[in-house]
């Protein structure tokens, strides 16, 4: 049982930033201000020590924040929940992994700093980031267990179509499946809220695929490939029709659950459908939280609501230094 | 005296080119004043339909740089910069010349360009096709421009042309044929005063005689 890390959890909740904060801090004039408004929040250790502040050094010191708070989360579960945490957290470690091969794109250094490693999960990235090119760098991918599928499968996608669209969808999909599978390491309420939550997380990745040939013409069989199959609300049937639909009033009749979503995307506001959805998913969390009030879901969805601090809190710095208008900005912050 | 670098020759024959050559020069004139009231016309249509293209354009910018900062905030550096370098194929256009009243002005057509299908991921597609989009727009502009500096720079020229013909070439033919008649005339007193001398010598010889 989990239950120190629950009962910690209760407390450390309400370390978060509050909504009405993140907004005020989007209200700042610059990151100097922005940074003295961190002053009572978890961040001030590591943003207050900073000698130069830049969007850049201020989104490492928010990840080390998060490395710190996933990390904790990990060490304080129980044994048997470990292995869903690491799991789950391998999001990250996929983030991480695509970040390194646009890296290899664009031909610079990786910044370490700038990569969520945790030090829970075994991937070695020393390899991967002295690779050269992006078939190197699956290459080397392909020797862990966990990749080897997908980054064969990307490897080859990547040469045909010269893009690393194919071989991030390949590597999220393989994520989804594994956290799936690992959700049978949860007690039957706490895999059922879970499993919600991410099955809602994997729809809105399929909407956001589903609407790309109609949108923007991309092509409907290499799209079909990127579909994950563990949906939620909207059955797969409807994401493969929605692929090939050729009409707006279709596509948003098959993906309806999710229409308010979509309807940004259809609009071509694709950032704010992606505050919208990720918002939708935050919203999931207050209703779900009393049923699971003393089990690990209860953490699992404080580490959810961890990352959307650290997401939000690194928009409102890029938007604070591009001086986007604040009422444009507002509109993509996840907490709302 | 010398007319627009012509040596004058006080004669009949030389007055008679003259009087040729000032109507042909009248008649250019009257075909460049044409011209260059139609290139007037012509230029102020361009930067009428010029300043519509450009304010609709700088709207669509504006509206796609926003849009852009917010991605960008959102998903970063890293994956702004990886998505950008990825993308693929040139920007390849024909430029076809169009004459407009004897001006050569460019008409571009757009051959080929970079596309966002397959290649972007969510988020980043829309801004990435919305500036793809800009890219077509802002041939546009530049055809126009092009024309707009065509036919202006033609006009300028156009326009020296007529003035000079107008206020300088015109008045000094204009003035030498009058010199040139002058002298004539002048001559043709001063023979018909020569003769009607030489007559009278040549009766009070004859009465003398």
């Amino acid at each position: 049982m989990s239950t120190y890390l629950v009962v910690r959890c209760h407390a450390r909740k309400q370390k978060l930033i509050p909504p009405e904060d993140m907004r005020r801090l989007l209200e700042s004039k610059s990151l100097k201000e922005l940074v003295d408004k961190l002053v009572l929040t978890e961040y001030w250790k590591k943003v207050g020590i900073l000698r130069e502040l830049t969007a850049e050094s201020l989104y490492n010191a928010y990840t080390e924040v998060l490395k710190e708070r996933l990390e904790w989360f990990y060490h304080n579960a129980s044994k048997a929940h470990k292995r869903f945490l690491r799991e789950y957290c391998r999001k990250f470690e996929v983030e991480n992994v695509c970040g390194i091969l646009r890296r290899k794109v664009t031909k610079t250094p990786v910044e370490v700093g700038r990569l969520v490693m945790l030090d829970f999960l075994e991937l070695d990235y020393k390899p991967l980031i002295e690779a050269e090119t992006v078939e190197d760098c699956l290459k080397v991918l392909s020797e862990v267990e966990m990749y080897r599928e997908p980054s064969i499968r990307g490897l080859e996608l990547y040469e045909r179509y010269k893009t690393l669209l194919p071989v991030e969808a390949e590597l999220k999909k393989a994520y989804y499946e594994a956290v799936f599978e690992a959700l049978d390491a949860l007690s039957g309420m706490d895999r059922a809220v879970v499993g919600e939550i991410l099955g809602a997380e994997v729809d809105v990745e399929n909407c956001f695929t589903a609407t790309a040939p109609f949108l923007y013409g991309y092509s409907p069989e290499l799209v079909k490939g990127f579909l994950v199959r563990r949906t939620f609300q909207v059955p797969l049937a409807n994401l493969i029709k929605a692929v090939e639909a050729g009409s707006r009033e279709e596509i948003l009749k098959l993906l309806k659950p999710y229409r308010e979503v979509v309807e940004a995307m259809l609009d071509g506001r694709e950032e704010v459908a992606y505050a919208l959805a990720r918002r939708r998913l935050r919203k999931m969390i207050p209703k779900r939280m009393p049923r699971v009030f003393t089990s690990i879901a209860y953490a699992i969805m404080c580490m959810r609501l961890c990352e959307d601090e650290w997401r939000d809190l690194c928009f409102v710095t890029y938007a604070v230094e591009l001086n986007i208008p604040r009422e444009h900005a507002a509109m993509c912050l996840i907490c709302g | 005296m010398a007319a627009v670098g012509v040596r004058v020759r006080p004669t009949k024959g030389f007055l008679l080119e003259l009087k040729e050559t000032l109507s042909m020069i009248r008649e250019g004139y009257k075909l460049l004043s044409i011209k260059r009231d139609e290139l007037t016309s012509k230029l102020k249509a361009l930067l009428d339909e010029l300043a519509e293209v450009r304010r609709k354009v700088m709207v669509e910018v504006e509206d796609a740089l926003s849009s852009f900062r917010e991605v960008y905030a959102i998903l970063g550096p890293d994956a702004v910069e990886a998505y950008a370098s990825m993308n693929r194929g040139l920007l390849k256009v024909k430029v076809v010349p169009v004459s407009i009243m004897g001006v050569h002005t460019p008409t571009i057509k757009g051959v080929e360009f970079p596309g966002v299908k397959d290649r972007f991921g969510p988020i980043i597609r829309g801004v990435a096709t919305r500036l793809g989009g800009i890219v077509k727009d802002f041939l546009k502009v530049v055809e126009l421009e092009s024309r707009a500096e065509a036919i202006a720079l033609d006009l300028e020229r156009t326009n020296r042309i007529v003035n000079a013909l107008e206020k300088i070439i015109i008045p000094e033919m204009e003035a030498t044929i009058k010199y040139v008649e002058d002298v004539l005339e002048e001559e043709s007193l001063e023979e018909f005063v020569r003769l009607k001398k030489i007559r009278e010598i040549l009766e009070r010889r004859r009465e003398a005689g």
